[in-house]
């Protein structure tokens, strides 16, 4: 798994490639917790994230509950089918934002506001 | 583990390693070397891959309540589907009712981090067994690898220590509205079963009807000819017998040539007539008699009058009796052409108007028979498309129009809806 972090329109965007499983969950969990308190917003890019497991599920949900302790926003773009599918059955797409791709989800973030 | 790269086989990998949550990439990593990741569907691939970490993380978390313990890992291929075995030795725990199922739709604060992983064990695979079986726990998942159709559930394969795989079941028949195809084949036999064989037997019968009648006719005709013929042969039997009484010889008993010049205006020619011996040998015959047609001889048993048909003629025998001695027989041939050519001809016309009769009568009498059942073959398939649509849940409205009965039971539920309506 690598994560690769930078800002798109003074948007924060975190890429994960790899697989996000209960190997590298940790990692993942510690580079979002970081970055979640200095942002008003964070796109997680998963484009390049072809599995994820429970564990991985987990720490997206320890982000959104982060996020909305310190009043920012966490969206998620760029989920592959296989990756889409669980988050549908442990229905995670219904409570989090998702978008198609990294420039969707900014385009939505800029026009809503970043806070 | 084991390889066995033969494909006709179902395939079998196994895995044994201590149940430590830190040895997740070795399990990773078997799961890769089995080759099933490059073969299979992908998403079928994931859905394996979450499930064999799931499954392994919570046995080692879990399984052996901090002991040391082993888990076993096996991944069967069979054609259709792959099915995955995960045992271990520890407390008993059945994955698949483990808890209430997690509330999806609490907010993102609420939600509780855990009981996820085996949640979406159970809704990623598409068959799931558990079985505890002496000190171990094994469940068994199976994942489908090719579509298969609706209601076929069991034709999963039985995962089992050694699968078999089993054959493909073909889409069970059940209920179903009969097919076009399945129609025509009914009204069809019905056709050939039943209407074709009544159309002959009445085309037959028409026919044999017309013979019959002709055979009747002929034996009125024959009767009448010999009521005509008998008066004729008794008065030449009298005059015979007076000349032979008197010793005089036929040919010079002129009330005999008078009563064959006679016949010839009467009848439709001359009579010819033979005296015969009582041996039946003839003795004398008429002027230009020629051969007799038949035999001369009367019938057994027949003491009086008798008759005979020949091809062309009716023949009447009158024994000759002189002073109580019966001296020979008296035969009258009469031409009957005329009078035959009449019923010969009707036989004819009958025996070539035949084919003409069957040829015109089957079909119309098919035909008729069609008409008669189209609309009943109607009515009746469409009962059996509404029965079969219920039978599959589907609600086709019932024709209002067809019947009493059914014009009952339309207003009697449009009233039911008005009532619902304004309740």
């Amino acid at each position: 798994m690598n994560i690769t972090e930078y800002t798109d329109r003074d948007v924060a965007v975190m890429s994960i490639s790899g697989r996000i499983d209960g190997t590298t969950s940790a990692e993942a969990e510690t580079a979002i917790l970081a970055r979640i308190p200095s942002v008003p917003a964070l796109v997680l890019d998963l484009q390049h994230v072809d599995y994820v497991s429970s564990a991985g599920l987990r720490v997206v949900l320890k982000g959104a509950k982060s996020a909305r302790s310190s009043g920012a926003r966490l969206v998620l773009a760029g989920l592959t089918p296989q990756v889409r599918e669980v988050f549908d059955i442990s229905g995670f797409s219904s409570v989090l934002e998702i978008h198609g791709s990294t420039p969707e989800a900014i385009a939505a973030i800029l026009k809503t506001g970043g806070s | 583990m084991t390889q066995d790269r033969n494909h006709d086989a179902p395939r079998r990998f196994d895995l044994t390693l201590p149940a430590q949550a830190d040895l997740l990439p070795r399990v990773n990593a078997w799961l890769e070397e089995t080759g099933l990741p490059e073969e299979a569907p992908q998403a079928i691939v994931t859905r394996i891959e979450l499930a064999v970490e799931e499954l392994f993380l919570n046995l080692a978390h879990h399984a052996y309540a901090g002991a040391e313990g082993e888990a076993r890992l096996a991944l069967l291929e069979s054609p259709d589907a792959l099915t995955l075995i995960i045992e271990d030795d520890g407390d008993p725990f059945n994955p698949l009712d483990a808890g209430p199922e997690p509330d999806l739709d609490m907010e993102v604060e609420d939600r509780a981090i855990g009981g996820l992983g085996l949640h979406m064990v159970r809704r990623l695979s598409d068959r799931q067994d558990y079985e505890r079986d002496g000190g171990t726990n094994r469940l068994t998942l199976v994942f489908r690898t090719v579509e298969q159709p609706e209601g076929a559930e069991d034709a999963a394969p039985q995962a089992t220590q050694q699968p078999v795989p089993t054959p493909k079941r073909r889409p069970s028949g059940g209920l179903h509205a009969p097919t076009a195809r399945e129609r025509k084949g009914v009204f069809f036999s019905f056709f050939l079963r039943i209407l074709l064989p009544v159309a002959l037997i009445m085309t037959a019968s028409l026919i044999l009807a017309a013979g019959l009648n002709v055979l009747r006719l002929e034996r009125a005709f024959q009767d009448a000819a010999e009521i005509r013929y008998d008066s004729v042969a008794r008065e030449l039997s009298d005059t015979i017998e007076s000349s032979f009484g008197a010793g005089l010889s036929l040919e010079s008993n002129l009330a005999v040539q008078v009563a064959i010049d006679r016949s010839a205006q009467l009848y439709d020619g001359a009579i010819r007539f033979f005296v015969t011996d009582p041996e039946g040998t003839v003795i004398h015959a008429s002027q230009g008699a020629g051969d007799p047609p038949a035999a001369l001889t009367a019938p057994e048993g027949g003491s009086g009058l008798w008759h005979a048909l020949a091809p062309d003629d009716v023949m009447t025998g009158q024994p000759l009796i002189v002073q109580g001695r019966r001296i020979g027989t008296l035969v009258l041939v009469f031409p009957s052409q005329r009078l035959f050519e009449v019923t010969a001809q009707l036989r004819r016309d009958i025996a070539s108007a035949a084919p003409l009769v069957a040829l015109i009568s089957l079909p119309i009498i098919a035909l008729i028979a069609l008409l008669v059942m189209i609309p009943f073959d109607r009515r009746f398939q469409h009962m059996a498309d509404v029965m079969h649509d219920l039978a599959d849940g589907i609600d086709r409205p019932v024709p209002q129009s067809e019947g009493p009965l059914l014009r009952a039971a339309a207003s009697i539920s449009a009233r039911l809806r008005g009532t619902e309506q304004k309740s």
